[in-house]
């Protein structure tokens, strides 16, 4: 009794330290930009709103920012689903390898998805026509990079069900096209909505793709609070601007939210085992899915090698070779910046996975209200937009101590980003140990310390690598907090490579690709590595 | 009225369905009868057009269906764990098959009355079906079959799911529903009491092929292969030696007119052993278990020789027993293909 007391007083103080973590690296951030939003200097006042309001422009931002996001979400799930229905229903050879692969673009650094979408349709790209500025370039990156939400979410729902029950309508009269659309469509619409506010939260706050590859009238709010704080130096219009975002972000979670708890009453049946392909309309369709896949996944990608491989009058490694070399765009030589993301990446794991995996076993032990609202607190981070953090990081962490200029600043905010999906990660799998095994081993005769080690452990540890192959993902690819709190003298990748990229030349641009190819190589490694570690039975993405 | 002809179905280098032929006329119940992984539902899943066959046809009233797709058959299927829709009410699930062919309104709303009652689920048309029970998620799939008046109705182990007490009711209510409806029946099942309570024939299969078709008395009483009796539960066989009208047990003698001279394979039913004080087989109770109301006994009668033996009283192992033997309920079961060992 007094071991189990002890046990529980140590499981309060893991609550704490997440809890005290959020306090002073989130909120407290979060606050400071409110309150420099509605306090200017001399009491409350709602001055900095209408000064936004009085500027037609900002209008048109947030008007772009809303409809852009609508339609990259519409395009994305009406792609998305017949690959989620090619992978889910399929069986082909290297199924599992597309299956896999399907995710990649998804974890691809945004930088690196703008560089690539540069290279296939920017100046001199590969396709031969100049597409920035469009709405259309940025629609086709948010759709490459947004693809696999939808397919790994909606195909997950759909090998989870019971082909019986299609088989039934089948059978009760209803053609090939009236079950998908009476049968198979309202059973997979909380999938689809599901991975439809994803990718809408996702779009909405889109920072890196928008920034490489739009212009002033093809500009999202949060490229407008980045443009307002660090360019103009309006820290108060960024501020109320933060504010309004983080108002309709957290709108939107709210209402996700709300439907994902109502959708959990729905018990899905029996798993489908994927068939071969019979006649030939089911192969012709699921070649022109494959085909569809391989094109919109793989050609960013090639391009984006083809052309760091580019050198004046054929190919070379020559932009690779630049990397070594000093230049006036960086205080360092831009091989350093691989070395500083790595560093960046390896702190920010740490943090994330040490303070994630605490908050998950307090969500995952805890299933009621304590439970629920904890979750709630840790989710926070993930609908507050990166740049906001990164300006909140700016705004606040002057008092009591200034920080704001720590190396180490950079490795808290990635981790503040990651933490999120380290806690997504990990409770289903810790929810997993059941208690059965826990009582099992305990009516063998093992001590409450001794279950742990054999039960918990080994399964936690699975979870520990599978959330920080995430983390170092996430870290690898930040770019909208990086942008404000990494020092000059110590860039990212993401932020090097951006540099490059604003810059006009070819040789620069060269670089910047070369870079990037670097990039999406250790993020792909970090990546396939984590796809290796999965356990089949966790679902998402 | 269907007419299935050598029906065979691969998957990979495994039949599942090995040249079964099957017919079923109007009005008839038919109980596909067989151990799991027989075939039994694949054979379904043909008939019922949700799977092709590699070779062999399914005619419906004398035309070829082989080809034609599910939806365009008209037949009723109801599946296993019932594959309701659950994102449909419970009436919505019973109209579905109604809209697919065009009923509405008020029509389709009293069909679905009416068959809610036929159900027993009368005022439940509004619920979801997710917080239903198991057998009333069953009644709900049997109402949702029967809806569009199907001619053939097709049921893949339908109360296979539930506790024993509601699959006793159940059988009797679906007995009687099957008299109701004119519809031709295929009833698949893996316990015997179910086919035989249910159907006018029963069809046992194994291995993919049909093993066994007759009503369920002449199975009963006269098994057409080994596998067929041990699967209905008897499992006495006994090797005599037939001449001059008698059959040579080696422990006793019976008098048989009817079995061909030479060695035989017999099958003793259940009730041909009984302990009789003045019977003259003695023999040794080596094993005595209770059930139903009946005391079933092992008794050994020659070495190695044990047969089952029913006795309405308890006897201790280890007393002597003598038997009686009635040769009626004795039959030859031809050696063919099915040997004891593979059951």
């Amino acid at each position: 009794m007094v071991r189990d007391r002890a046990l529980r007083r140590l499981a309060g103080a893991a609550a704490l330290v997440p809890l005290g973590f959020l306090a002073y690296f989130f909120v407290y951030p979060v606050l400071s930009i409110l309150a420099s939003a509605f306090f200017p200097p001399g009491g409350f006042g709602l001055d900095a709103f209408r000064e936004l309001a009085a500027r037609r422009s900002l209008l048109g931002v947030a008007w772009f920012t809303v409809w852009q996001a609508v339609v990259s979400t519409l395009v994305t799930v009406a792609v998305g689903i017949p690959g989620a229905h090619a992978l889910a229903r399929h069986e082909f050879r290297g199924r599992k390898l597309v299956r896999a692969a399907t995710i990649v673009p998804f974890v691809m650094p945004t930088v690196v998805v703008g560089s690539a979408f540069l290279a296939l349709l920017g100046r001199n790209g590969a396709l031969g026509i100049d597409m920035r500025g469009t709405v259309w370039l940025i629609l086709a990156a948010h759709v490459f990079y947004n693809y696999a939400v939808v397919v790994r979410t909606v195909g997950t729902a759909w090998e989870r069900m019971d082909p019986r029950i299609e088989e039934a309508a089948r059978v009760l009269g209803a053609s090939p096209w009236r079950t998908f659309r009476s049968v198979t469509l309202p059973m997979l619409r909380p999938a689809i909505a599901s991975a439809a506010s994803i990718v809408f939260l996702f779009t909405l706050t889109s920072f890196g793709v928008i920034l490489i590859l739009g212009n002033l009238a093809t500009a999202t709010i949060e490229v407008e609070i980045w443009r307002l704080a660090t360019s103009l130096i309006d820290l108060r219009g960024a501020a109320a601007l933060a504010t309004i975002q983080l108002v309709a972000v957290t709108a939107v979670l709210f209402a996700y939210s709300r439907y994902q708890e109502r959708r959990s009453v729905q018990v899905q049946p029996a798993a489908a085992r994927p068939t071969r392909p019979a006649t030939w309309r089911q192969r012709a369709l699921l070649a022109a899915n494959l085909g569809f896949m391989a094109t919109l996944l793989l050609a960013p990608l090639a391009v984006l090698v083809e052309r760091a491989l580019r050198v004046d009058g054929g190919y070379g490694i020559g932009n690779f070779r630049r990397l070594l070399v000093d230049t006036p765009i960086l205080l360092v030589k831009p091989v350093a910046s691989v070395a500083y993301s790595l560093a960046y990446a390896a702190g920010a794991t740490v943090v994330a996975v040490t303070i994630g995996l605490m908050a998950a076993a307090v969500v995952a032990r805890r299933r009621g209200l304590v439970g629920r609202w904890f979750d709630t607190v840790l989710m926070l981070p993930l609908g507050t937009s990166a740049v906001t953090l990164g300006f909140g990081f700016l705004v606040a962490l002057d008092e009591p101590v200034d920080i704001r200029a720590a190396v180490w600043l950079v490795a808290i905010g990635h981790a503040l980003v990651a933490i999120p999906f380290v806690v997504r990660i990990t409770v289903p799998i810790m929810r997993s140990i059941r208690v059965r095994l826990r009582e099992a081993a305990a009516v063998l005769g093992a001590s409450p310390a001794r279950v742990w080690r054999e039960v918990d452990l080994p399964v936690i540890g699975r979870a520990a690598l599978v959330a920080a192959g995430f983390s170092l993902a996430v870290s690898l690819g930040e770019f909208g907090a990086t942008s404000f709190l990494a020092r000059p003298d110590a860039p990212t990748m993401p932020v090097a490579i951006y540099r490059f990229l604003s810059r006009p030349g070819s040789v620069n641009f060269g670089v910047a690709m070369a870079l990037s190819v670097v990039l999406m190589v250790v993020t792909t490694v970090a990546v396939l590595a984590v796809e290796r570690l999965r356990p089949d039975d966790t679902s998402g993405f | 009225m269907l007419d299935c002809r050598r029906l065979t179905v691969r998957f990979g280098a495994k039949a599942v369905l090995d040249d079964a032929s099957i017919a079923v006329e109007p009005g008839e119940v038919v109980a596909v009868l067989g151990p799991s992984g027989s075939g039994k539902s694949t054979l379904l899943r043909v008939i019922a057009g949700l799977q092709k066959p590699n070779s062999g046809a399914v005619l419906w009233r004398g035309d070829d269906i082989t080809s034609t797709p599910a939806h365009e058959r008209g037949f009723g299927l109801m599946f296993q764990d019932y594959a309701l829709f659950p994102h449909r009410s419970v009436a919505a699930n019973v109209a579905f098959g109604l809209e697919m062919r065009r009923v509405g309104g008020a029509v389709a709303r009293s069909r679905v009355d009416e068959l809610l009652d036929l159900v027993g689920l009368t005022g439940m048309a509004g619920r979801s079906v997710t917080e239903l029970s198991g057998g009333e998620q069953q009644r709900v799939a049997l109402a949702r079959t029967l809806a569009p008046s199907p001619e053939l109705v097709m049921l893949d182990e339908p109360i296979g799911a539930l506790d024993r007490a509601l699959r006793d009711d159940l059988t009797v209510e679906l007995a009687a529903i099957f008299r109701d409806i004119e519809a031709a029946v295929v009833y698949v099942t893996h316990d015997q009491g179910e086919a035989f309570g249910l159907a006018d024939r029963v069809v046992v299969m194994r291995h993919g092929a049909i093993v066994g078709d007759a009503p369920p008395d002449e199975l009963w009483r006269r098994p057409p292969n080994e596998f067929v009796a041990r699967f209905l539960g008897m499992d006495t066989f006994v090797t005599a030696v037939v001449s001059g009208g008698v059959a040579d047990l080696g422990w006793t003698s019976i008098p048989m007119a009817d079995v061909p001279p030479g060695r035989n394979r017999l099958l003793l039913r259940p009730e041909a052993m009984t302990v009789d004080d003045a019977g003259k087989i003695e023999g040794v109770v080596v094993g005595s278990t209770f059930a139903a109301g009946r005391y079933s006994l092992s008794v050994e009668v020659d070495s190695g020789v044990r047969l089952a033996v029913g006795s309405p009283r308890p006897l201790s192992v280890g007393s002597l027993v003598t038997l009686s033997i009635d040769p009626s309920a004795i039959v030859i079961v031809p050696d063919g293909q099915s040997t004891s060992s593979d059951v």
